[in-house]
């Protein structure tokens, strides 16, 4: 299948299991939505899926594309097509937002060749604009003194630019004030399409009303607990995540 | 008689004879007014010579209050114990009897030209035994009177001992007062320190103290000098246990043609500890203040904490502050930095005093008194 | 960024790609092994010196045999140095060339990486004598005899200029300051000699690169630089490729002399073959409203000892130093900066930044002097280092003597380590772990760099990148 599997997947961070026998399946071309209490193990799962050292995988597969990435370096699984947006984008001091997108992209192009730069500009200037990004944001350092809503601002701009196969959200809107989080969901809403699979990691229903999943999945101690249609967001904002416990 | 202190005087006397007095190309004493520190200068107290000239009624006020003191020592002889419950004193020359190895080990650290003197003069002085787990307060007054006067202190603290212990030394009738000191800290101890030290006009003084310092420890460090004679403090730190935590504090007040010369090291043989070391200077007059301080950070010792800070604050224009604040770095995954700043009152906050009424000098002993209170700010919830 | 560079070039009217190679006459001048009162006197004659000039030598000799390797600071690498191993000159033309075969591999790789046109590689790698591109030269010369500024070799402004060259020459930096000052004084040959009149601005920057012959990269070059009043400069020593070079030591004196309200910039790139000791001595005199900037970079030689220093003599002059080292395995960079502020209302900023990769060690040491006779002097020291190995190594040993009225001094430093978190971000974006090591050292140095010359800092940039390779992982 096209888009992300995981299967019977655990992870584990410094020997405690924080994701335990997960299963889930999304194609592209749809969104869905992972929702669930705090310290569930939703950033864990994507931290894993990402190859990051810290979070291993203990069992399980996850197949990007019919492929299985575990085990993989995280710059391998990028290449491969996966985009993680992170829920606190760190800071690279004196590395520029366009040199740094441009060194992204000439990293994923076969060895000596080299990007066109005007049509990199033309084409970063045109996704910035999507999300109302000034012009002088090229010239500034990846992520360093941005606020939060400027920092999601920026991840999702490197999704628009490195165009994945796959990305997962990592509580993207968290630190977004009203205005940024319609703007980001627009840059999303826009990025959506039948050769890309998303998944949303938030703990608010307020993502949802932006962009709308095609699936919701409960996510609680370290595995997926209920799934359903884009309803059950609701449903949770409503009953909170207590009566989850029972299930 | 201890066969041991014999050998480790006799070894320091021949020692003593071949370091050179400290002169402008070792490193060991740069920054320092070597005038003060010269063989011309210094000859007088070592052929025990020196007149009683200057009765500093300081001097004499805390050596009469230092007989109250739990221990008490008077040019290296000790006057009182009155301990409390879990603390030991005992002679040098009895320690050196059951603590053979810790003394040889005390002793062996002198290297340079005056804490060799102390070695010289091994008798003189104790060792304080701070028994596992015991918690214990003390006063101590280390007065110096003699044309050179020798005290040291081994200190041994047990495992998850705690002590509080607050010093005073008195230098007067020209004196050239030499005191060394050792705080062995055993794992999960605790040692809080207050020092203070006051010499009259015509004194010299020398301290070191080292602080070895195993796992767990924490060290609080309060160190005040306020002499009126050269000196010349050794403060040395030196990590061996992960988890140690220190805070270490000093002060220093310079006026008239004084040199007041600090040095100090954090030596992080293994990683996982932190240290954290405040200088504050006040110079005056034509007076100097010199700080060498060394972080160094052993290969290996990882997640190590070190920072060191020097601020000095300039009341005149013929002060000098004189600073060098070392790191040495040879491990990567660390936090350490040194900041370091010589710098006048602002005026704007002199103008603000004197509009309020007080005058410039009033203004500026005020300036003083906050800036060296603020030296002891925030002490683990401890005052000093 | 690199058309600005290719623009940068185009400007000067210079096509680096296009070099005139020729071969300068055999004057078979050797001075021989070793140095003795003989070699002195050889070279003083072989360069038809005036009889003042020899005296200078010679006493300059006497002081550098007088005076001791300042082991109680200084490197202990410094005992390698073997001076009776060493040719104290040897004109042009009769160095032994070597055949392109006998360059080390890495070397040339790293020719092909930076894309170093085919004839420069020659002259850097020592193959070739002279790199004449004096084609090149000869547009931007006309325009400085135009103002009258005089840019020549340090031998020949030493007989043409005797009387602006003698006055200053070796009072900035006096033969005794240093042993290896003293060394250069009795047996200096090349280096620049400058002259910039009253009130002119030379507009591009003056380069040694453009001058290249042996002489003027030669192992005890001598720079006079005399900035008169309201004058400006800039002058840029040194290239980013690597200069393979058969002698060990190199050891240059640069004196500037920046006149009344006269600034000077002197940018430099040190990248010699890790076999160098690179022991330089460099001061600038700055008057009243004068202002002297070393932009300084050092990634190559075994250890470089280099403390760029200004004497702030005059009312209200300031002085800066820019400095970036790179320390890779084995190598030992020693640098840092001294401010001697000897005047009012002067001021002085240093910045450093470090990177200590594998068992290379880098260390900033400094001096901040102010006078008790000055007031309202002030100065800001910044010292960050970066360590990329667990094995690295990182050193500051600033010196701060400060007294006088209303005169401040601020000094910090910081030691950092790559951020994992970091490197992460950047992966997880499908840069290798190298790329994304190489993008973060050059981030951490970034705004330095942006100090540098535009056509410098893009091949900074990409140096840092090949210095870094398989420094991690």
């Amino acid at each position: 299948m096209r888009g992300l599997e995981i299967k019977n997947l655990t992870v584990e961070v410094a020997g405690k299991k924080v994701v335990d026998g997960m299963n889930l399946g999304v194609p592209a071309g749809e969104v869905h939505a992972i929702m669930g209490p705090n310290g569930t193990g939703k950033t864990s799962l994507s931290k894993a899926i990402a190859g990051h050292p810290d979070y291993k995988i203990t069992s399980g597969e996850v197949l990007l594309n019919d492929e299985n990435i575990v085990g993989l370096q995280p710059d391998e699984i990028a290449r491969k097509g996966f985009f993680l947006a992170f829920q606190y984008p760190v800071s690279i001091p004196g590395v520029s937002i366009a040199n740094f997108i441009r060194a992204c992209l000439n990293a994923r192009l076969p060895e000596g060749e080299t990007l066109n730069p005007v049509e990199y500009y033309k084409k970063l200037y045109e996704k910035m604009d999507e999300l109302k990004m000034p012009r002088s944001f090229t010239s500034r350092s990846v992520n360093d003194g941005f606020s939060g809503g400027e920092k999601k601002r920026c991840d999702i701009l490197q999704m628009l630019m490195l165009e994945p196969s796959f990305a997962i959200l990592d509580e993207t809107d968290s630190g977004l004030d009203i205005d940024a989080l319609r703007i980001v969901s627009e840059g999303v809403n826009t990025a959506r399409g039948a050769n890309i699979g998303m998944l949303l990691i938030t703990h608010y229903h307020r993502l949802l009303e932006y962009i709308k999943p095609d699936k919701v999945h409960v996510m609680s101690g370290g595995r997926i607990v209920l799934s359903g249609g884009a309803e059950l967001a609701l449903e949770l904002e409503q009953k909170g995540y207590d009566w989850l416990k029972d299930l | 008689m201890s066969a041991l202190l014999d050998d480790i005087s006799n070894a320091a006397k021949t020692r003593f004879a071949q370091i050179p007095f400290p002169h402008k190309k070792d490193e060991y004493w740069r920054f320092s007014d070597l005038n003060a520190w010269s063989a011309d200068a210094l000859f007088p107290h070592f052929s025990q010579g020196v007149p009683k000239s200057d009765e500093d009624a300081q001097v004499a006020e805390i050596a009469k209050s230092a007989a109250q003191s739990a221990l008490a020592f008077f040019d290296g002889q000790l006057v009182s114990a009155n301990v409390p419950d879990g603390v030991k004193v005992v002679s040098m020359a009895d320690g050196a009897e059951k603590y053979s190895a810790e003394v040889s080990e005390f002793f062996g650290a002198a290297k340079g030209k005056f804490d060799t003197v102390a070695a010289a003069r091994a008798y003189n002085g104790a060792v304080v035994v701070v028994a596992d787990g015991a918690d214990a307060a003390l006063d101590m007054a280390v007065v110096s009177k003699l044309g050179l006067s020798v005290c040291s202190i081994l200190f041994l603290v047990g495992k998850n001992a705690r002590l509080r212990l607050a010093r005073n030394f008195a230098l007067g009738g020209g004196s050239f007062g030499i005191a060394m000191s050792k705080f062995a800290l055993s794992d999960g101890s605790r040692l809080e320190l207050g020092t203070h030290k006051y010499s009259g006009a015509a004194a010299h003084s020398y301290l070191r103290d080292d602080f070895r310092v195993s796992a767990g420890v924490s060290v609080v460090d309060a160190y005040a000098e306020l002499g009126l004679s050269p000196s010349r403090a050794e403060r040395n730190f030196e990590i061996v246990g992960e988890g140690a935590d220190i805070d270490a504090r000093a002060f220093l007040k310079t006026t008239g043609e004084l040199t007041h010369d600090l040095r100090t090291s954090q030596m992080h043989r293994v990683g996982g500890a932190a240290s954290n070391l405040a200088v504050k200077c006040v110079v005056d007059g034509n007076s100097k203040a010199a700080f060498a301080g060394l972080i160094r950070v052993e290969e290996g010792a990882q997640k190590t904490k070190a920072y060191q800070s020097c601020r000095s604050l300039s009341l005149s224009d013929f002060a000098k502050t004189q600073a060098s604040p070392v790191l040495e770095i040879m491990a990567n995954d660390v936090e350490c930095s040194h900041g370091c700043t010589v710098s006048k009152p602002d005026p704007e906050e002199l103008f603000y005093m004197n509009q309020r009424g007080l005058n410039t000098a009033e203004a500026l002993e005020l300036i003083t008194e906050s800036f060296a209170k603020s030296t002891f700010e925030k002490f683990g919830g401890e005052n000093q | 960024m690199e058309n600005i560079s290719d623009k940068n070039a185009e400007s000067l009217n210079l096509d680096r790609s296009v070099g005139d190679f020729s071969f300068a006459e055999d004057y078979a001048y050797d001075a021989g092994v070793g140095l003795n009162a003989d070699v002195v006197r050889y070279i003083s004659k072989v360069k038809g010196e005036d009889p003042w000039l020899l005296d200078f030598r010679l006493k300059a000799l006497e002081t550098f045999e007088s005076l001791e390797i300042p082991f109680h600071w200084a490197s202990e690498k410094l005992r390698d140095l073997d001076f009776s191993k060493i040719r104290y000159y040897l004109a042009k033309g009769a160095k032994k060339r070597k055949s392109w075969d006998e360059v080390p591999s890495d070397v040339k790789t790293t020719f092909e990486r930076l894309g170093v046109p085919e004839q420069e590689r020659a002259f850097l790698a020592g193959v070739e004598a002279q790199f004449d591109s004096e084609s090149a030269y000869s547009n931007m010369k006309a325009y400085l005899e135009r103002d009258g500024v005089i840019f020549m070799d340090s031998t020949e402004g030493l007989k043409k200029h005797p009387e602006i060259f003698r006055k200053y020459f070796g009072k900035v930096i006096p033969t005794g300051d240093n042993k290896f000052s003293a060394l250069n004084s009795a047996v200096f040959s090349g280096g620049s000699f400058i002259y910039v009149p009253k009130g002119v601005k030379v507009q591009q920057p003056l380069q040694a690169y453009f001058r290249i012959n042996a002489e003027s990269f030669g192992q005890f070059e001598r720079t006079l630089i005399i900035a008169d009043e309201g004058s400006e400069l800039m002058y840029m020593e040194g290239c980013t490729a690597p200069r393979f070079e058969s002698g060990t030591l190199h050891s240059a004196v640069v004196e500037l002399v920046a006149l009344k309200d006269a600034k000077i910039q002197y940018v430099t790139v040190q990248n010699w073959s890790d076999n160098v000791f690179n022991l330089v001595t460099k001061r600038g005199m700055a008057e009243a409203g004068a202002q002297i900037r070393w932009v300084d970079c050092n990634i190559g030689s075994g250890i470089t000892m280099k403390y760029p220093a200004v004497v702030l003599k005059g009312d209200g002059a300031k002085g800066e130093v820019i400095s970036i080292a790179l320390a890779n395995n084995r190598q030992h960079q020693d640098t840092g900066a001294k401010m001697i502020h000897l005047a009012d209302n002067t001021s002085s900023n240093v910045l450093s930044k470090s990177v200590s990769i594998g068992n290379g060690r880098a260390s900033y040491r400094g001096l901040v002097y102010m006078s008790d006779s000055a007031k309202n002097c002030k100065n800001n020291t910044e010292c960050d280092a970066l360590l990329i190995n667990t094995n690295s190594r990182t050193d500051t040993y600033p010196a701060i003597m400060c007294s006088g009225h209303n005169n401040s001094v601020q000094h910090e430093a910081s030691v950092s380590k790559l951020s994992e978190e970091q490197i992460f971000y950047m992966r997880q974006r499908g840069l290798s772990e190298n790329e994304a090591v190489s993008l973060s050292v050059n981030g951490f140095v970034n705004d330095l760099v942006k100090e540098f010359p535009m056509e410098y800092s893009v091949e900074l940039k990409r140096l840092i990148e090949l210095q870094m390779e398989g420094a991690v992982g």
